[in-house]
């Protein structure tokens, strides 16, 4: 498979998950893994450009695909919009369900385009969770980041 | 205000590193050789430990080690303590059991841990975990705590009698006794304040690494206060002395109180770490979470209220049983004494007022400090009986607030409190402006015109945060931490650096810091300095004697008021003076009195008198245990007279439709000088949504009696945000309430009123419900004592087949072998060692062959491994059966519809799925590899369907129909349905279709059907209702509830559908678009 632009093989279990791999082997570990049964959101990536749960796929079930995870949304030095949206708005607090938020809000503006009101925010967020700021700032974020990409 | 300095809306410095993925987090950091270990937990709630038989487990592959209770007890390590003595009315101390680190003769709670296996890997851990061999005489259990102290109830510490750990009280008994018998009208109120699950939404961590050349420790865990940790591993556990342990907490992702204490977990990691000479390491599983991290409140409390003739409260009066769990966590005792008790003054000013508190063990995990910590029990107790009383005596509720509201300040509660400063008439008007209360009427007979509630509900509170550093705490029986230190070093170049005592766990300490350095009153200098070094902050790490604990006020305060003053003086002094260090000291123990508006109460040396009541043998070294008084220290050390306080006055008011969901909330606070705002703002309503993350009262009983997997389903117990709305808080800064120049903190203030605004608010209209939701439960149960076994599933052969024909001949001649479609449910219930097949079937192999939409003469045909986005959106579903798209839009969350499939989702016949409910509404046929089925032969039961074992569903064929709707009352957490009802009008032939309810999965109502068939309109199911029999029940749920959903939703659908065919109509046929929610 191809993780954030570069090409990775590896040989493992067949239980292993996809975010296993991306954080024990490639030790890509801004994919976290917040709860057991695939509703946190913390672990949110991108295969071939659709935002998945990187706990609910196997690792093998990648192969040949294109997956992107928070690591490769900068370019470089310069900030994906999104990022740079959770950060101008304050859209994060102990940051640890922030890649997962992230990922899902690019995803987001993919299918839903980029002048996203509070109600379809809200309701396209219902797959993550953040258990420390109650999601106004992270609401605004994305509607700020989503016009940014535009 | 500095353009950078507090107050200023500067960017966090820390977000750069979280939103790119490079915050570090325990589980992040793994070290060389590194083992796994796995804790087997006790299935019982309560249960002796007859044997123990690893032998098999020890000669599973990878085992490094199995370790038990008794390895622990023969190496003497110690055990875990509870750090503020608390004394009952008698005086005698409080009843603290041995709480052993890993189970030694006797589990008290479901969960505690039994053995330990470490493991080359953690799937080794936990698959040698399983052959151990675990012989438990299961001994009768006390969940209740209102039922802990009755003679029956089994006794869980012989060193408790009654299971009751102090029975302590505040206040003047015979003054109050005295009020209450000269009352005009007494209020009288039972409150349960339910058990609460944290979940930080980080699992907890630890890894510990012995390094045998210097014979030292380190540990890195999600702790917000490693030095308490450190101080208690090492002095009461007695692991080893401070100087040879080292512990790190880096980045922390929340804890809410619930990672201040110091847990089995690390104790024996560190312990194991030494044993086995590598590298030990622990994650914790969300369902481990549920059963290990300390819960919060667990109250149970008979409160009365006395009122003069003029509506004037003289007197309050509360008994209250504060359930501690199986074992005194850190700081339990403190939450239902004085950070309960101490607040029952609430605004008002009462003349007298006394409380008893029984706090209990019982077989339930331990409680301890959670976001308010005693505080926001207190407010419920106060509000819902001033709140009760109005309503006795025929008042406004606002009325009655007013009239006892505290006017002249300083104000001295009878319950230890001096309020300095306050305005909380003003606080409270401003709030009814906002809410605009005076519109209330209007809007309420708007609501009722349309068939909804509406109610009004008020709460105001008062708050004390910034418990410490101060000699109040220590004179109230504050042993372990709750002491503050910070460093500041110029270093030659220039820069400035500054290490702190003060743990962020998501606070932004790294920018608030950073700001009060480039605020220090030599500007020029340090504004220099800070650019220089962008303010270098490090935390957490143990780097002098003085320390303070996690309660200090650093979790609010080094943001937003009192603990950034606090803070501020020791940085702003020590950047002049460079730094000291602190002198040794020995361990002190001394008595002397306090005045002040602490009254007479005895001060104690903080740590050293506990550390030699105790005998726990630990070793003081380096004068690391000091009275405050004795310290030198790199700044000024603000000695606070009692607490710092702030008040606010919030108000509420919400409006309640079928959904229970608050149209407005407002607040009004007042915190005096605000800190950070941009920090600020996040944070309250995160608080506020804490209510809703519960696992309330049933499920406090399915916790503590042994159901293996309730854990598991409470988490589906967290709701989402599509439900959630947001509560503007306005600042209310009154003029001249500040004294001294001193902020005020923010604390937890929201939660109190919240929660019981809300409460009032439902009371006020007249308006009840019950749970939502509903996860299947099912009978599959892990083998052996593992309560546990997540994340590394059983290993299996995945097969890839080139071709539907090949796929059919590999599930016929596979042993065990299961298809693997999207996995959105084969994949977490494998996780959870619920399913365990030896052999996958991959048909994401050959998904183009079986995806793809087409219209097939008056039918929508829908290949098998076609994802739920692809049919939520599809143009030619949408236009041709919006209900269908509409109904795939529904299906768990964007993620879940991105992999899952129908032919998955109808294959596995979850009796909360949502096609089911479309296949049976709509009278689709299921294609398969052998033949065809129509819905109504194919569902036969919870997760039974007419397939053969080696048949594949190919597509499904949808008739259209001239009016469909489907409306679903969801889970908040799982978005599956509590109720999900389909309902189909083709030509004559109408069907309703039922998901969630039944007990045997989906089914259909021939009365409603008969009913639609007269009329199709809601109205001709009104008065209809159906049995309850045969509903599910659970804890989100009752029978009777999602009976009466049923018919409720079966309106809507209908409704939905005639608005549906209207539009198309109306618009030519164009296809809606996808909407959501009620």
């Amino acid at each position: 498979m191809t993780v954030n632009g570069k090409p990775v093989t590896a040989d493992a279990d067949a239980r292993t998950l996809l975010v296993q791999y991306l954080r024990e082997g490639l030790r890509l570990t801004g994919t976290h893994v917040g709860c057991d049964t695939s509703q946190c959101g913390a672990c949110v990536v991108h295969v071939d450009g659709k935002a998945v749960k990187a706990c609910t796929m196997f690792a093998w079930q990648a192969a040949g695909t294109n997956v992107l995870t928070i690591e490769g949304l900068a370019n470089g030095a310069t900030l994906h919009p999104m990022q740079e949206a959770f950060r101008d708005n304050h859209g994060l607090q102990c940051g640890f369900c922030t890649p997962g938020m992230i990922m899902t809000a690019v995803d987001m503006v993919r299918r839903k385009g980029h002048d996203l009101d509070d109600k379809t925010i809200r309701h396209e967020l219902e797959g993550n969770i953040c258990r420390c700021t109650g999601y106004h700032n992270i609401v605004k974020s994305i509607a700020a980041g989503a016009k940014a990409m535009a | 205000m500095s353009a950078t300095g507090i107050g200023a809306a500067v960017r966090r410095k820390e977000d750069f590193r979280f939103v790119t993925g490079k915050g570090q987090y325990t589980d992040d950091i793994n070290r060389p050789g590194q083992t796994y270990i796995h804790f087997v937990r006790s299935p019982h709630a309560h249960a002796k430990i007859k044997s123990i038989d690893a032998s098999e487990a020890k000669t599973c592959p990878g085992v490094v080690a199995v370790l038990t209770g008794a390895d622990l007890a023969n190496d003497k390590i110690g055990n875990l303590i509870c750090g503020w003595a608390i004394s009952s009315k008698d005086g005698s101390p409080m009843k603290m059991s041995a709480h052993p680190a890993i189970a030694d003769g006797k589990a008290n709670h479901v969960g505690d841990a039994v053995a330990v296996v470490i493991a080359e890997t953690l799937a080794q851990a936990k698959d040698a975990g399983e052959k151990i061999n675990i012989d438990y005489e299961v001994l009768p259990a006390v969940s209740d705590p209102a039922k802990a102290q009755h003679q029956d109830a089994p006794l869980i510490h012989d060193v408790a009698p009654n299971n009751t750990i102090y029975n302590w009280h505040l206040g003047d008994q015979k003054t109050t006794e005295a009020a209450f018998k000269s009352a005009k009208h007494v209020t009288k109120l039972d409150i349960i304040n339910n058990r609460l699950v944290p979940n930080a939404i980080e699992p907890r961590a630890a890894l510990a690494d012995y390094d045998s050349g210097n014979d030292t420790l380190t540990l890195w865990n999600t702790s917000q206060n490693p030095h308490v940790a450190r101080l208690v591993i090492a002095a009461f556990v007695g692991m080893a002395p401070e100087h040879k342990l080292r512990v790190i907490a880096p980045d922390v992702g929340g804890g809410f109180g619930s990672k201040i204490f110091i847990y089995p977990e690390e104790v024996v990691c560190l312990w194991a770490s030494r044993k086995v000479n590598r590298p030990v390491k622990w994650n914790s599983d969300r369902s481990e979470a549920f059963l290990t991290d300390a819960h919060g409140r667990d109250h149970v409390t008979h409160a009365e209220m006395a009122f003069d003739a003029e509506g004037k409260i003289t007197a309050l009066r509360a008994k209250t049983i504060a359930n501690l769990g199986a074992y005194m966590s850190t700081f339990s005792s403190s939450v239902p004494t004085y950070l309960y008790a101490t607040l029952l003054s609430g605004q008002y000013g009462i003349a007298a007022i006394y409380c008893e508190v029984d706090a209990v063990y019982t077989n339930t995990v331990p409680v301890d400090a959670y976001r308010g910590a005693g505080r926001p029990e207190a407010t419920f107790v106060v509000e819902r009986l001033v709140e009760v009383g109005a309503r006795e005596l025929g008042m406004d509720p606002a009325d009655l607030r007013k009239k006892n509201f505290i006017k002249t300040f300083p104000h001295q509660t009878p319950v230890i409190m001096a309020y300095d400063a306050g305005d909380y008439g003003a606080s409270l008007k401003k709030a009814q402006e906002i809410a605009d209360v005076k519109g209330f009427a209007k809007r309420k007979r708007e609501s009722e015109r349309h068939g909804k509630l509406r109610g009004l509900g008020y709460s105001t509170y008062i708050e004390a945060c910034g418990i410490a550093p101060s000699q109040a705490v220590g004179s109230l029986g504050a042993g372990v931490g709750l002491w503050e230190s910070a460093e500041v070093r110029v270093n030659p170049t220039g820069s400035v650096e500054v290490l702190t005592g003060s743990h962020s766990h998501g606070q932004g300490h790294e920018t608030t810091f950073a700001q009060l350095v480039s605020e220090h009153p030599d500007r020029e200098h340090l504004d220099r300095a800070w650019r220089h070094r962008q303010g270098a902050v490090r935390h957490g790490h143990l780097r002098f004697a003085l320390r303070r604990g996690r309660h200090v006020g650093d979790r609010e305060g080094a943001r937003q008021g009192r603990g950034q003053g606090q803070e501020g003086c020791g940085l702003h002094a020590g950047s002049r003076r460079r730094r000291h260090r602190v002198p040794g000291r020995q361990v002190h123990r001394r008595r002397h009195r306090q005045g002040g508006g602490l009254g007479r109460c005895r001060a104690q040396c903080l740590c050293g008198a506990q550390v030699h009541r105790r005998r726990t043998g630990a070793r003081i070294e380096g004068g690391r245990v000091l009275r405050p008084d004795q310290l030198h220290v790199s700044g000024r050390l603000p000695h606070l007279r009692g607490r710092d306080r702030h008040r606010d006055r919030p108000h509420r008011r919400g409006r309640l439709d079928r959904g229970r969901r608050f149209r407005r909330d407002r607040q009004s606070d007042d915190r005096g000088r605000p800190g950070p705002r941009r920090h600020r703002a996040g944070r309250r309503p995160g608080a506020l949504r804490r209510h809703r993350v519960r696992p309330g009262r049933p499920a406090r009983d399915r916790l503590v009696h042994g159901l293996r997997h309730a854990a598991r389903r409470l988490f589906a117990v967290i709701p989402g945000r599509y439900h959630r709305n947001e509560m503007p808080v306005e600042p209310a800064r009154h003029q001249g309430l500040r004294r001294g120049g001193r902020d005020r903190g923010a604390g937890r203030r929201d939660q109190r009123h919240h929660r019981r605004a809300r409460h009032r608010t439902h009371c006020n209209a007249g308006h009840a419900r019950g749970g939502v939701g509903g996860v299947a439960e099912s009978s599959s149960q892990p083998q052996g004592g593992g309560v546990n076994q997540e994340k590394q599933m059983y290993n299996f052969t995945q097969h890839r087949p080139t071709g539907l024909r090949q796929a059919s001949n590999m599930l016929g001649k596979l042993e065990e072998a299961k298809i693997l479609a999207g996995g959105q449910t084969l994949i977490p219930t494998m996780k959870l060692r619920l399913a365990s097949p030896n052999n996958i079937v991959d048909l994401n192999a050959i998904a183009g062959e079986l995806s793809g939409i087409e219209l097939r003469g008056r039918s929508i045909v829908i290949g098998a491994m076609t994802r739920h986005v692809d049919v939520a959106d599809s143009p030619v579903v949408k236009e041709h059966l919006p209900a269908l798209a509409y109904l795939a839009g529904l299906v768990g969350d964007p993620a879940v519809r991105h992999r899952g499939t129908l032919g998955g989702s109808v294959a596995n016949n979850d009796p909360n799925a949502d096609y089911p409910a479309a296949c049976l509404g709509l009278g689709a046929t299921i294609i398969t590899t052998k033949g065809r089925h129509e819905a109504d032969s194919f569902f036969k039961g919870l997760f039974e369907t007419a397939l053969a074992p080696d048949e594949i569903i190919t597509k499904i064929s949808f008739p259209l129909a001239k009016k469909a709707g489907y409306e679903k009352f969801r889970n908040q957490a799982s978005r599956f349905a509590l109720v999900g009802v389909f309902v189909g009008k083709r030509g004559s032939d109408i069907r309703v279709a039922v998901t969630g309810a039944g007990s045997n999965g989906v089914f259909r109502v021939t009365s409603f059907e008969e009913a639609l068939k007269k009329r199709f309109a809601p109205k001709s199911l009104e008065g209809l209702t159906i049995p309850a029999d045969g509903m599910n029940a659970d804890i989100h749920g009752s029978a009777e509830y999602r009976a009466h959903l049923v018919g409720v939703m079966a309106r809507r659908a209908v409704a939905r559908a005639n608005e549906t065919s209207a539009r198309d109509d109306a618009e030519g046929g164009a296809a809606p678009g996808v909407e959501f929610g009620p």
